[in-house]
């Protein structure tokens, strides 16, 4: 037997070369089409004893004379020299692709189609059913993908049936579609006996409606002057191109119909997103996400802080040995109280800073962040933040400092201050632990109405504030409300998260570490003392503003602790009783939370309940602690904002506790 | 056809559209849309223009990035109009 | 009429985009853009409207929703 030879036919990207490669391998010539610039591949195997020969067409858009490709494939094709012609088609854009074979359609050499990239088409979600377009057809059609080894096989099989078959494009509905085309008809019957090897009727027709050069021309040689003038006048009543076109595409329609199903790539919501999204269960859902997510945070927190629980034990033999080698007391007390115990603190609040930004950056990582602003998107609104200034808030709870730290997530400067200022409203964990044992001492069973009227005032605080702060921080026009992509969940990239976090968190425990301890140092001197309370300038200071802070509710031993709850509020209960009883180190009190025997004795037979709560809301709404001022500053690198802030927690702590200590008045 | 007649005229009336916004008011999908305005490439009916603001450096040679699109006009990126 | 009160479920096309430069290129850079065909998933009151677009899930302000025209089309 001779050998056939296959003629590969596609658009260009329709894996034509791909596959000719993976066909012929080194058994291919690569040479230039004669007296054309156009790359000639030609090539040859075998398979089942068969030579098989095979061209790689010049990739064109169609079997018109539009350019140096088209003609050069037209040329090869109306020869003779192929058996077979191969086209392909890209199975992931069929209506587009199939237009070369629409275009083929009515030349009399046998083809087969080759849908090719079935996994592509796979990937978008069509299913393709070559057997129902095979049908429509008339020639064998297989899916296809160059990639995939084991379709060789059946690409050897649907070639060598073509082959054999002579398998021959059925055109009927194709005839159809043209012959509602105005001229159609008339043409061609004018063509049906035109001597034009290897080219029907209707396709001549076709190529002359859209006055292709080439055949025109051809046509021209071979019809009779009537003839001539009769095409001519037809083609010029046509709509051309632009009709046969729309034929082609109709036909492609019709070949396509119930043989490619797509699977709707239409959105719908997952089962997450049903309940985040849900007019009821959204903010329960985004609240429980957020305080699971915050105790979570403790997990990775914890091992720092047990670092830090280690480092503070250096303390004690620190002076010890600094006691030693004669060191004055006020410089190993600057370095044991203030160096070492900043120290402590730092890393211990690092640990939730770590916790935190791990814990809510992954939230983000995931997908859940974006589904907490669409919540929570409307209420937010109200303050003029984001949907996300949610998540600092409920983390405020805990921490003042994760709160701070988890703001990051807020992208507008302006919103992320306002965000933080009114996270400082929220008593945070160390609040927690003062406030209902204060409660309970002074005010016994209604200590639960005191917690409450603390949330209430609490809501109140973060709206007044918002009111305040927001004209300076979020212009009108910058209030945008959120337009944002709800990302399809999605595995985190931990190694990019962690690098993140440590950096993160390196960054701040130098940043913090230094405000806390310039702040250390001052509130150290202030309460430094050689022998007794009564010799630090804070007792000076305290004794004489104590006619003004008596407007608070405050004498000077509250108004002392006061102060020292802006420090860290563990403290402030330790100092009121440290000054009520025989003293000690003022700062060591602060600084440690150092447990005083008889506290509730003590603070029952000095203060009265109106002052008691004067007391309890001044330090529940004074600025949270130092470290969480640190953090602000880290997070808004502003200093004169930091200051605003912290000012404006100081004076408005004393005004609620004026508040209360009048309202207080009025009751008891 | 009357489609894509009808795709024609649109190309020509004055206003600026997407692919998306052919496809929807000519009840049809944007792979239809695409696959005939190649089709009228191919055959010279339209032809793609690139108009960019041409004062920024990134402008040239076609579509211009930094530059936002002004009057539906310029830096709209790939645009195709009728050649007569 | 506004993204707003398109009801769930349905199809629309963007017709306008109204507002300033700011909000414009912001809308835009998400990839709504006029001719931009769109599918409402969500529209509860007081909640963004939620969108599907160009194979994204968007959520879209209420107040921003009254910037962005849009004419409902058949599925």
């Amino acid at each position: 037997m001779s050998t056939a030879t296959i003629a590969l036919l596609g658009q260009p990207n329709s894996g034509k070369s791909t596959l000719f490669n993976a066909l012929t391998g080194l058994r291919q010539h690569v040479g230039n089409w004669p007296g054309k610039t156009v790359e000639k591949k030609e090539g040859s195997f075998s398979w089942q004893g068969q030579d098989y020969e095979v061209a790689d067409l010049p990739g064109s858009y169609s079997m018109s004379a539009n350019s140096d490709e088209e003609v050069i494939t037209r040329d090869f094709i109306s020869s003779g020299k192929a058996d077979v012609v191969c086209i392909l088609a890209d199975s992931s854009q069929l209506e587009r692709s199939l237009f070369m074979l629409a275009d083929y359609a009515g030349i009399s050499v046998p083809c087969f189609l080759i849908l090719n990239m079935a996994d592509v088409a796979k990937e978008q979600g069509k299913r393709i059913d070559p057997k129902v377009i095979e049908e429509k057809l008339g020639i064998p059609v297989m899916l296809f993908s160059a990639t995939d080894t084991k379709a060789y096989e059946t690409f050897y099989q649907t070639m060598e049936r073509a082959i054999r078959e002579k398998s021959q494009l059925n055109v009927k509905a194709l005839e159809q579609e043209y012959e509602k085309l105005d001229g159609y008809s008339e043409l061609c019957a004018e063509l049906s006996d035109t001597d034009l090897v290897g080219f029907t009727p209707m396709w001549l027709t076709v190529k002359a409606m859209e006055q292709d050069k080439v055949v025109t021309a051809k046509l021209r040689n071979t019809l009779s002057g009537d003839a001539i003038r009769t095409m001519e006048t037809l083609v010029k009543q046509s709509q051309g191109a632009i009709g046969t076109g729309g034929c082609k595409f109709a036909w492609i329609d019709g070949i396509l119909d119930g043989a490619v199903t797509e699977t709707k790539t239409k959105a719908t919501l997952g089962k997450l997103d049903r309940i985040y999204t849900h007019k009821f269960w959204g903010k329960p859902a985004v609240v429980l996400t957020v305080l699971f997510g915050l105790l979570a945070s403790f997990i990775p927190a914890l091992p720092i802080m047990g670092i830090g629980a280690a480092w503070a034990m250096l303390k004690e033999p620190a002076r010890a040995g600094l006691t030693a080698i004669h060191c004055p007391d006020i410089v190993s007390g600057l370095i044991c109280d203030v160096g070492i115990q900043s120290i402590y603190y730092v890393i211990n609040m690092l640990g939730f800073v770590f916790g935190v930004t791990l814990v809510f950056g992954l939230l983000e990582e995931i997908g859940i962040m974006a589904r907490i602003s669409y919540v929570f998107d409307n209420t937010m609104g109200k303050l003029g933040l984001q949907g996300k200034s949610v998540m600092p808030f409920l983390v405020s709870f805990g921490c003042t400092m994760g709160g701070a730290a988890g703001a990051r997530v807020i992208d507008n400067w302006g919103q992320k201050v306002l965000t933080i200022a009114l996270a400082w409203a929220v008593p945070c964990g160390a609040a927690w632990a003062i406030i209902p044992m204060l409660s309970t001492v002074f005010f016994g069973a209604w200590a639960p109405v005191i917690i409450v009227a603390i949330l209430l005032t609490m809501l109140l605080h973060m709206w007044i504030t918002a009111k305040i702060f927001s004209q300076g921080l979020v212009k009108q026009e910058d209030r945008c409300g959120m337009i944002m992509e709800l990302p399809p969940y999605h595995k985190p990239k931990w190694g990019a998260l962690l690098r993140y976090v440590f950096g993160r968190t390196k960054d701040t425990f130098f940043r913090v570490l230094k405000v806390v301890l310039l702040v250390s140092v001052v509130f150290w001197l202030l309460s430094y003392s050689t022998s007794g309370v009564e010799s630090s300038f804070l007792y000076k200071i305290g004794v004489a503003i104590e006619p003004f802070t008596k407007l608070f509710g405050m004498p000077w031993q509250r108004f002392v602790a006061f102060i020292a709850s802006s420090f860290g509020k563990e403290g402030a209960v330790g100092v009121i009783g440290a000054l009520y009883s025989t003293g000690g180190s003022l700062y060591d009190i602060t600084a440690n939370g150092a447990a005083i025997e008889n506290i509730n004795q003590i603070l029952l037979a000095n203060v009265s309940r109106p002052e008691a709560l004067a007391f309890i809301f001044a330090i529940t709404f004074n600025l949270p602690c130092i470290v969480a001022l640190a953090a602000t500053y880290q997070e808004i690198h502003s200093v004169k904002w930091t200051a605003k802030i912290a000012a404006y927690y100081t004076v408005t702590a004393l005004i609620l506790a004026c508040i209360a200590y009048h309202i207080g008045l009025l009751i008891w | 056809m009357i489609e894509m007649d009808e795709l024609l005229r649109l190309l020509q009336d004055g206003n600026t559209r997407t692919i998306e916004q052919l496809a929807a008011e000519l009840q049809t999908t944007e792979a239809d849309v695409r696959r005939q305005l190649e089709f009228l490439e191919h055959i010279g009916a339209i032809r793609r223009v690139y108009n960019s603001c041409g004062t920024c450096k990134s402008c040239s040679g076609g579509a211009c990035k930094s530059c936002m699109p002004q009057n539906a006009e310029l830096n709209m990126g790939e645009l195709w109009e009728v050649v007569k | 009429m506004s993204l707003n009160e398109v009801k769930e479920n349905t199809d629309a096309v963007i017709t306008a985009i109204e507002g300033d430069v700011r909000f414009i290129s912001r809308i835009t850079s998400i990839g709504l853009t006029p001719g931009c065909r769109i599918s409402i998933i969500k529209n509860d009151k007081s909640r963004p409207v939620l969108l599907y677009s160009r194979d994204t899930m968007i959520a879209v302000n209420r107040k921003e929703c009254k910037g962005i025209q849009v004419t409902e089309v058949r599925a």
